[in-house]
């Protein structure tokens, strides 16, 4: 297939504004013909509502399928010894572990899209974009909120680890004390009060949270933390698993209407490096490495 | 009636907080006494790759008659002295055998030799585990029984020490091989 040009996404940018605003004016005819009574308005305009959401969905796709796929497979590509891209299916939910995550919100429902299965330097990871939702109820009104959205990596070291040890970014001074007073058994502060400021550090293992988070190791995964914009949380498993999630509240690998193909590429490419660099810090790790 | 209440509630909130504190100066204890085993694991771990790759070395040196380790003297229960020590002990003893090995190609190169380096540097970075979860613990201790309020009710608790491996490292431990 040809690649698709910037004049292209252009091209295909206007048809979806066209479609977006046929959309928009069907609706507002519609309920215009519904509130003065003229159902004869009514009928094209639900018409038009339905023709314009199909094209409009239709080229949504488009986009996404033969715009940022390619360009998508392209970055993996560049990147890794051996990848596989599915831009509508997610992480599977026995993949997730959820109850591990012990995240501090109920999840009702798990969306997701951009299911990326790689090896990297030898090293299998999945990885996916992740969007949890809590369903509220109260007396008849239910909401949907979002608890999470963002990139969720699983890496698979193969052989256990140390221990089962779990990372998450503190929310505040108020959340510290709670945690101290809930969870004093299994809280373990370091000697990187840094660390401990940023970080809730949980695991029954003290002695095996030690080995895994080596001074070294705590450096690293701050200054990575830095860098990425979100709460962060990582969870080192047993069974030689580590999940990394990372809370930003966006899609990582979602089209943006205002860039081009190649800010596009370059957005692509710097979260996949995001990613790499957060792997290449677990793979420095002695501690992980000498058991995994 | 009203300051009566009051004082029964006063007097019921320190009787919480100080069983409360009590008890959390026999968990910091616990901690304490389960880190300080770890160590003494690890220490255990580390002399006995450290012995086996002393017994690989000799068999590698057999005109040097001379070259015998100091006995180490590790045992269940010692104190954080009598750790440190013979920590210090051993790196000396690690220092001599990789010292030695430089000098034996043949010994370097030698797949068990290999394998021990492997193991020894393993058991070194649990006993690094070992040592910074003791003295986070310890810290944890001695912080409970040093500041108010809780030193109140620490009469019979002391500080703990700390498990310095770096600093008896550079120590000079007499040593004979």
């Amino acid at each position: 297939m040809q690649p698709y040009s910037n004049h292209d996404l252009a091209t295909l940018r206007r048809k979806k504004s066209l479609y977006t605003a046929g959309l928009v004016i069907g609706i507002v005819l519609f309920f215009v013909g519904m509130l003065s009574g003229a159902i004869l308005l009514c009928f094209p305009a639900f018409a038009a509502v339905a023709v314009f959401g199909i094209l409009t969905n239709r080229i949504s796709k488009q986009i996404k399928d033969e715009i940022c796929t390619p360009i998508m497979q392209s970055v993996l590509a560049d990147v890794f010894e051996r990848s596989e891209y599915h831009s509508r299916e997610r992480l599977p939910d026995y993949l997730l572990e959820l109850e591990e995550m012990q995240f501090p919100f109920d999840v009702d429902r798990i969306e997701g899209s951009d299911y990326i299965h790689a090896t990297y330097q030898g090293l299998n990871i999945e990885m996916s974009d992740i969007r949890l939702v809590d369903v509220r109820s109260s007396g008849k009104h239910t909401s949907h909120v979002t608890v999470f959205e963002g990139l969720w990596l699983v890496c698979d070291f193969g052989k256990p680890i140390a221990a089962d040890l779990l990372l998450r970014e503190r929310q505040t001074k108020v959340f510290r004390f709670a945690d101290k007073w809930f969870h004093s058994d299994d809280n373990i502060e370091t000697e990187n009060e840094a660390f401990n400021e940023k970080f809730v550090i949980r695991s029954r293992d003290q002695h095996g949270a030690f080995y895994v988070l080596t001074p070294h190791m705590m450096e690293r995964i701050l200054q990575a933390d830095a860098m990425g914009a979100g709460d962060t949380y990582i969870r080192f498993m047993k069974t030689g698993k580590v999940h990394i999630s990372i809370n930003s509240g966006r899609d990582a690998f979602e089209y943006n209407a205002s860039e081009s193909i190649e800010q596009m590429k370059h957005r692509f490419a710097s979260e996949i490096r995001y990613v790499t660099d957060l792997i290449d810090i677990l793979r420095l790790s002695d501690t992980i490495q000498n058991n995994a | 009636m009203p300051f009566l209440i009051i004082l029964v509630a006063v007097v019921a909130i320190i009787a919480v907080w100080a069983i409360s504190t009590s008890n959390n100066f026999k968990v910091a204890k616990i901690k304490i006494d389960e880190s300080r085993s770890g160590i003494e694991v690890a220490l255990t771990k580390r002399y006995d790759m450290l012995t086996k790759q002393l017994d690989v070395a000799k068999s590698f040196m057999q005109h040097e008659k001379d070259f015998v380790a100091e006995v180490i003297y590790l045992r269940k229960g010692m104190s954080v002295g009598e750790m440190n020590e013979a920590s210090a002990k051993m790196d000396k003893m690690a220092d001599r055998i990789n010292f030695t090995a430089e000098a034996y190609p043949q010994l370097r190169s030698s797949d068990l030799f290999v394998q021990l380096q492997v193991g020894i540097r393993d058991a070194e970075e649990h006993l690094q585990a070992a040592r910074r979860a003791y003295n986070s613990n310890v810290t944890r201790f001695n912080t409970m029984i040093t500041v108010f309020p809780s030193s109140l009710l620490a009469k019979n608790y002391t500080k703990e020490d700390f498990f310095e491996a770096e600093a008896h490292k550079r120590a000079d431990v007499d040593m004979k091989f």
